[in-house]
């Protein structure tokens, strides 16, 4: 903490995703489906453990609960330019 | 804002460049696959794979795509964009695209690299993060650079050695120098110093030179007993705001500052019995050297005095060199003096200081390891050491015993600091962008610093330091107008509510609120794009450009369709 690039950038992502995990219980998703760990860039085992972990962690959850009653939108292929 | 865009429907024409690099991403993934599968993706029209999209041939391959399949966005899958991004986008931008409609994305050190014993997992996440920039690609919005006018004038606070070294070197490249000493004279700590090491020039006679040279020079402004007050605007277009010497504030326009406020030698009551008297630091000393009178016929140093505990735990690094300079000096005046100098671990960095410590020891000054457990004890006639080799305890009755002590942050750092908003380490020493890369910048723009105030320097390191400050700046003043990337946060003034949550956030005082129009509004300049902003807006008000909702959005859902 307070190692951020942009100096407490990181301070404001704890706080969030505390929230958001609040948000997300609230619609009746697991919070253990949003994960926050500091890993630089010179830690790459500390990167693959923790994503691995997280894999399993989504894999035991399984499917969303709210996965049954929404399909989500196509992004169409063509868009506006400038 | 920029003036309205003109919207029309034009048709999405996608080139991929899918690079072997060699051996490196070919050699662990299939480029020819990815290559395929990335023509299929709606709204490419070229696929092509490159043996290196960065050569020569590989450039100009894109450049001729862009003309001959009308391109629109253009992707390249190779590298890291940290190396390859600006010369990709130049080469877009040379072939008439703008190149914030290139897509950069990495399968070399995060795909291959990472996968290079599973050929086919890589090569499906190589496709699958194709996929998602071609995803992206098809929101990139076309943007200009930012583009400001520089004010060729340089702030300078501090007129000691670093302070007059970066005015001299600036004034010397053109650039008018606006230099604010807080004493009545120019000099700094220089100016109580005897001699200078390893050389063992005349501290007066080096500094003479310098304020001379810098007071005659036209180009250079200086106030002395003055002060930084505050500080509006940004790079290229600062407004120092300086209380002069008669108390009146006066404002000066600045592209850059130099930051050189130097620090102060630790004179602490009691600290190994310091009386000022019989036990002196060696800052107190000089002056005496200077007067060229020495009778005291035992002296004892003790090194690391007041530094390396438990309160200042950082070594000051430059006090070993000054005892064994004013030891020799000491020697020089007063040969049969006995000198001995009680250290933990001699400090004598580079050749000339080591040779330095060589002499000194040859001269017969004597040097005794003490262990930091057992400090030395400083009685009234003598000081009791334990010597943690033999295990017992000796005595050196002293005449004079001589701290060496730390250099300390000044106490008006911390102001300086959050009136300038630049960090400062735990000792209160200005913290640079980054120690081995950019040891002598701020991470504020258009900000440097040098000297002591960064961490205690001697007068060549400071001297080399505010001439590297100096050249620092000119990277910056010797354009003609401040070029910025134009990915920055952008507020929509239509659904801001002015609720001023992004205010809070920015990291970099970047937001300001507009009275007038209740809402607030993004200095270009000031942003760095981090995006805490757009991430805290609860309508979606403001967006980093590049990285809007819709971009973001759709890598997203690319990612889900594999």
């Amino acid at each position: 903490m307070g190692d951020c690039h942009y100096l407490y950038g990181n301070v404001a992502t704890e706080k969030r995703i505390k929230f958001m995990k609040q948000l997300l219980e609230f619609v009746g998703i697991e919070g253990e489906r949003l994960r926050r760990k500091w890993v630089s860039s010179a830690e790459a085992p500390e990167f693959v453990e923790e994503i691995t972990d997280f894999v399993n962690t989504l894999k035991a959850l399984g499917p969303s609960p709210l996965k049954r009653e929404q399909k989500p939108d196509q992004p169409s292929a063509k868009v506006a330019v400038a | 804002m920029a003036g309205k865009k003109k919207k029309e429907f034009e048709e999405l024409r996608i080139g991929v460049f899918i690079c072997d690099c060699g051996s490196n991403i070919a050699g662990h993934l299939d480029c020819k696959a990815v290559t395929e599968y990335a023509a299929t993706l709606p709204g490419v029209v070229f696929a092509k794979e490159n043996l290196y999209t960065c050569s020569e041939a590989g450039i100009l391959e894109i450049q001729e795509a862009i003309k001959k399949h009308k391109l629109n966005r253009v992707v390249v899958a190779s590298c890291s964009p940290r190396t390859h991004q600006p010369l990709f986008q130049n080469s877009c931008k040379s072939a008439g695209l703008n190149p914030y409609l290139f897509e950069m994305v990495n399968i070399r050190d995060q795909c291959s690299w990472v996968h290079m014993q599973d050929r086919e997992n890589a090569t499906r996440k190589a496709m699958d993060l194709v996929r998602m920039a071609v995803a992206r690609a098809a929101f990139l919005e076309p943007q200009q650079d930012i583009e400001s006018p520089l004010t060729p004038r340089v702030g300078v606070i501090g007129g000691g050695s670093a302070g007059l070294s970066a005015a001299e070197g600036l004034s010397r490249m053109g650039l008018e120098v606006v230099l604010v000493e807080k004493n009545k004279e120019l000099g700094g700590l220089l100016r109580n110093l005897h001699k200078v090491a390893p050389e063992g020039v005349d501290a007066s006679e080096r500094l003479e030179g310098l304020i001379q040279d810098v007071s005659s020079r036209p180009n250079v402004k200086i106030f002395t007993g003055a002060e930084l007050k505050s500080l509006d605007g940004y790079v290229g277009n600062y407004v120092m705001n300086i209380r002069d010497g008669e108390g009146q504030t006066v404002k000066e326009s600045v592209g850059c500052l130099v930051i050189a406020i130097g620090a102060i030698p630790l004179v602490q009551k009691g600290l190994f019995g310091h009386d000022g008297k019989r036990v002196i630091t060696q800052m107190e000393l000089e002056p005496i050297l200077k007067k060229g009178k020495f009778d005291a016929k035992r002296v004892v140093m003790i090194q690391c005095a007041g530094a390396r505990g438990d309160e200042r735990s950082y070594c000051s690094r430059i006090c070993c060199m000054i005892a064994v300079k004013n030891a020799m000096f000491i020697k020089k005046l007063s040969p049969d003096t006995e000198i001995r100098i009680l250290y933990r671990d001699m400090q004598m960095y580079g050749t000339e200081k080591e040779k330095m410590l060589w002499e000194a020891r040859g001269e017969g000054i004597r040097f005794e390891v003490y262990d930091p457990a057992h400090p030395p004890e400083v009685g009234d006639k003598a000081v009791r050491l334990r010597q943690p080799l033999l295990g017992r305890e000796i005595e050196f009755a002293y005449d004079l015993v001589v701290l060496s002590t730390p250099l300390v942050a000044r106490e008006d750092a911390s102001e300086l600091s959050q009136l300038l908003r630049v960090p400062m380490d735990q000792n209160g020493f200005f913290l640079e962008a980054h120690a081995k890369l950019r040891p002598l910048d701020f991470a504020a723009d258009g900000i440097f610093l040098a000297g002591s105030c960064r961490y205690p320097a001697t007068y060549d390191e400071a001297r080399s330091q505010g001439l590297g400050a100096a050249a620092r700046v000119g990277t910056i003043l010797f354009k003609d107008k401040l070029v910025t990337s134009a990915i920055v946060a952008e507020i929509n003034p239509e659904t801001c509510v002015g609720c001023m949550g992004c205010l809070q956030m920015c990291p970099y005082g970047a937001i300001s609120y507009d009275q007038e129009r209740k809402i607030c509004q993004v200095n270009e300049i000031l942003c760095k794009g981090c995006g805490c902003c757009a991430a805290t807006c609860p309508s979606e008000s403001a967006s980093l450009r590049g990285f809007k909702p819709q971009q973001l959005m759709s890598q997203i859902r690319a990612v889900m369709e594999g």
